[in-house]
């Protein structure tokens, strides 16, 4: 058996796709692709795959990864099995690479989101104000919910690597760097919910897209 | 808009299998609406059919639309978003043909609902020569006069040809640059075609029918479509496959139409007659392509009675034959009890062990044999002992209450079948160890249908129906058995709209008009409202739904010739009324229901 990493992104109106529809748009893709591919062999044998770090819904990305495992007579060449995924896969979702799985999903550290913002009140100035008055900040205490339902206190700053806000356009960008480890994930929309506080609502258009997943070392998690 | 609702899958299209044409390049453009929410109507197989049917043509481009759930038309009201096709994203109003499948009758406030969102008026009579064409088909359709005010013309019966027929019609009109009125007029010589503005009804002072009177040559009566050679007969390679789930998330392959059985309540018996199976050849083929071209990990063999297929044995062989190793499962929905054997179930345990469905209809024989059930006692216990030596614990069984002639004995008996159920599991040496057994009623309430026996019969009231179904309770005394029930305020409204006639068009768009939507749902549906909404327009629900009608009475579905005879159906509801089964099967014994003289050919050779 051959552990394949394929690499897609998810845009459009594919970015509305939830993680549970994902896993099965993906286990379909696969199977019509006529790929041998590994089954569990549990009570409830299904298709083997795994994402490396869930998106939220609603987010595109450039950057996901599916790991699956072919048997052994299955090329594993890139220029064979991606358009025979493909093939499979609805408007938005697209494999664009695929080879072996050089970390483990456990060595992700960081990822990189760009959040594209535009409002019809709130000029780009404003929202870039907004912005950077809330990253330079030393403390960004937030609400989060917690898995049991209630609400605690946390620090966002610590889970901020690095960002950079500009105006390009008619759009305001946040380039953010934020923490995705297993246990310490931080979800952007967190960010975004503090910067527009002192604004009273969220803007118009919000479109967060991620560009990158990295390692502790900043290499990119292939 | 989309981040403010519940499952946006359900919004956004993009499926792999959706067919994208080029608007400009095309002719006519054909918006196929499913008056529900999108996994229900992704769940239905005929759409898929139809929109694959339609798309073939090239100058043809069929898109899909459902109905958004409440918290989208939230939104879509507050940005002023019309309801658009998910292929094009173009609403509704930009269509040359808006059309719906009439499925069940409580989904009739959702054409309007969607009609209206998409910009199209409600009113026939007030859409002008802008405003696409409305059309409807459907079982519902089988009596469309309560919604004759809002669709321009009914398609009646099987829609493979017939669609395509229409779409090429239009095509045509539209190229002569005829008027709306014209259109709607020369589109009645198409067989199954119906144009209820072409049809005067009048009334007696007791409310009945005195006469239909057809217009300008309309045809009378007008005749439901049929396919011939189901072999012959399109069925998609490939679909939309959806992305969220849905209800039926299954490729689905429909084996046989029709049914050789008559129960006397069963509409879908009646109404799809002749019996027409596919060849087992045929079936492995396509739910073979099919599952290919998907990818689903489940395969659904369709149809009214899928162990009445000639051929069953041989065809699931071939089938399990591939799905076995491909990682397919199989299920089999619509098996009758009598038809359980070992042999069926060693095949169909082979793949996955869920519960099994069986459905007696009711508690007594004396009741059954009413109904042309064709199934005693003993069958339903040696079914249901085949099934708990293959290893089945849960058994669930369906039920009507309310059936004419029905007594508190014949309710009492849905418990008393239950229990012998519950013992025969206990009682058996073989039994699967340490586990027990589960045995849920589910109970429906009867509607009378058109164009079944019981066309003729009232339906009880609601009082009665609690009655009963508090009888019901009360018999149950173990707890190996669990009863539910459907509620029986939706279904006095469905019985009323399903033998209505057209006045009942301004309770349908009163009831629209003060917010109801969605009333096959919880959610949507309100007894208050559609009461309110009778009483406004001066009618009588009780009058449509609990009122026996004599054999003399013209029905507003009289007009229509669906194949089978209304003496057939007199002379059936006369023998249930004296208890005599009529036929265990069609194939074996004719009953002379009319579908041979309607088809001028032998159902069975």
């Amino acid at each position: 058996m051959t552990d394949l990493r394929l690499h897609f992104s998810k845009t459009f109106a594919a970015r509305y796709i939830s993680h549970l529809d994902l896993m099965r748009t993906m286990t379909r893709a696969i199977r019509q692709s006529g790929l041998k591919a590994w089954y569990t062999e549990g009570f409830n044998s299904h298709l083997y795959l795994t994402f490396a770090l869930p998106l939220s819904l609603g987010f595109e990305s450039l950057c996901e990864t599916c790991d699956i495992r072919l048997l052994e007579e299955e090329s594993c060449d890139p220029a064979e099995v991606i358009p025979r995924i493909n093939a499979g896969l609805p408007f938005g979702i697209e494999v664009f690479n695929c080879g072996e799985a050089r970390f483990k999903p456990g060595e992700i550290a960081y990822a990189r989101y760009i959040c594209e913002l535009a409002d019809a009140e709130f000029s780009c100035g404003k929202i870039q104000d907004a912005a950077c008055a809330l990253l330079a900040k030393s403390e960004i205490p937030a609400q989060k919910k917690t898995k049991k339902g209630g609400m605690r206190t946390l620090d966002l700053k610590p889970l901020i690597h690095s960002y950079k806000v500009y105006v390009e356009g008619e759009n305001c960008y946040i380039d953010l760097t934020v923490s995705a480890a297993s246990d310490n994930a931080l979800n952007p929309n967190l960010v975004l919910d503090q910067i527009f506080e002192p604004l009273g609502r969220m803007p118009d258009h919000i479109l967060v897209k991620r560009t990158q997943i990295l390692t502790r070392d900043m290499k990119n998690f292939e | 808009m989309l981040r403010a609702v519940q499952k946006p899958g359900r919004y956004v299209g993009g499926e792999r299998g959706a067919v994208h044409k080029d608007k400009n390049a095309v002719k006519l453009r054909f918006a196929f609406c499913f008056p529900d929410v999108y996994e229900v109507g992704m769940s239905h197989l005929g759409m898929k059919i139809l929109y694959a049917v339609q798309n073939a043509e090239p100058d043809v481009w069929c898109e899909r639309a459902f109905a958004p759930w409440f918290d989208m038309r939230e939104q879509m009201l507050q940005y002023n978003a019309p309801l658009c096709a998910l292929e094009s994203g173009d609403p509704l109003r930009a269509f040359d043909v808006v059309g719906f499948t009439l499925q069940y009758e409580m989904s009739y406030t959702n054409l309007l609902y969607m009609l209206d969102l998409g910009g199209v008026p409600l009113l026939s009579k007030e859409r002008g020569e802008e405003d696409p064409i409305v059309v409807a088909g459907g079982p519902c359709v089988c009596n469309p006069e309560p919604m004759a005010d809002f669709v321009d013309l009914f398609l009646l019966g099987e829609g493979e040809q017939m669609n395509v027929e229409l779409c090429r019609f239009l095509i045509r009109a539209k190229e002569q640059g005829w008027d709306r009125a014209k259109t709607l007029r020369e589109a009645a010589g198409i067989e199954g075609v119906y144009v209820p503005a072409l049809y005067t009804v009048k009334y007696n002072k007791d409310g009945t029918i005195a006469s239909v009177t057809p217009k300008r040559g309309a045809p009378m009566p007008v005749r439901r479509r049929i396919v011939a050679d189901m072999d012959a007969a399109p069925f998609p390679q490939q679909i939309p496959v959806p992305m969220i789930e849905t209800v039926h998330d299954r490729a689905s392959v429909e084996v046989l139409r029709g049914c050789v059985r008559g129960c006397r309540f069963c509409q879908a018996g009646f109404i799809y007659r002749p019996f027409r199976a596919k060849r087992a050849e045929t079936i492995d083929r396509q739910a073979r392509e099919l599952c290919r071209s998907t990818g689903f990990e489940e395969l659904s063999l369709l149809s009214l009675s899928t162990s009445d297929h000639p051929e069953i044995e041989p065809l699931l062989d071939r089938v399990l034959d591939w799905t076995e190793s491909g990682k397919v499962s199989l299920s089999l929905p619509s098996l009758r009890i009598d038809s359980f054997s070992d042999e069926l179930v060693e095949k169909i345990s082979r793949v996955r062990k869920s519960g099994l469905t069986f459905a007696p209809e009711a508690g007594t024989q004396r009741l059954r044999d009413v109904i042309n059930k064709n199934i005693d006692e003993e069958e339903i216990l040696r079914g249901c002992r085949t099934a708990f030596e293959g290893g089945y614990t849960v058994v669930k069984l369906y039920f009507m209450m309310g059936l004419p002639t029905e007594t508190d004995e014949d309710v009492a008996g849905i418990a008393a079948l239950a229990q012998k159920i519950v013992d025969l599991y206990y009682s058996l040496p073989t039994k699967p160890k340490g586990k027990s057994v589960s045995v849920s009623i589910s109970c429906a309430c009867f509607i009378p249908k058109p164009f079944t026996p019981f066309q003729f019969a009232a339906q009880d009231t609601k009082e009665e129906f609690d009655r009963k179904q508090k009888l019901l309770r009360e018999s149950v005394k173990s707890r190996k058995i669990s009863v539910s029930w459907h509620d029986a305020s939706t279904s006095f409204i469905e019985a009323a709209l399903a033998r209505g006639d057209r006045r009942l068009g301004k309770v349908i768009l009163e009831v629209y008009r003060s917010g109801g939507i969605f009333d096959s749902w919880d959610e949507g549906f309100s007894l208050n409202r559609w009461l309110a909404a009778f009483r406004k327009c001066r009618r009588d629900p009780a009058f449509y739904a609990n009122r026996a009608r004599s054999f003399e009475e013209i029905n507003p579905w009289d007009m229509f010739d669906y194949g089978v005879d209304k003496q057939f159906l007199i002379r059936e509801y006369r023998r249930a009324t004296e208890e005599q089964l009529t036929t265990p099967k069609c194939s074996e014994h004719c009953s002379g229901c009319g579908i041979v003289k309607f088809t001028g050919r032998k159902c069975f050779d």
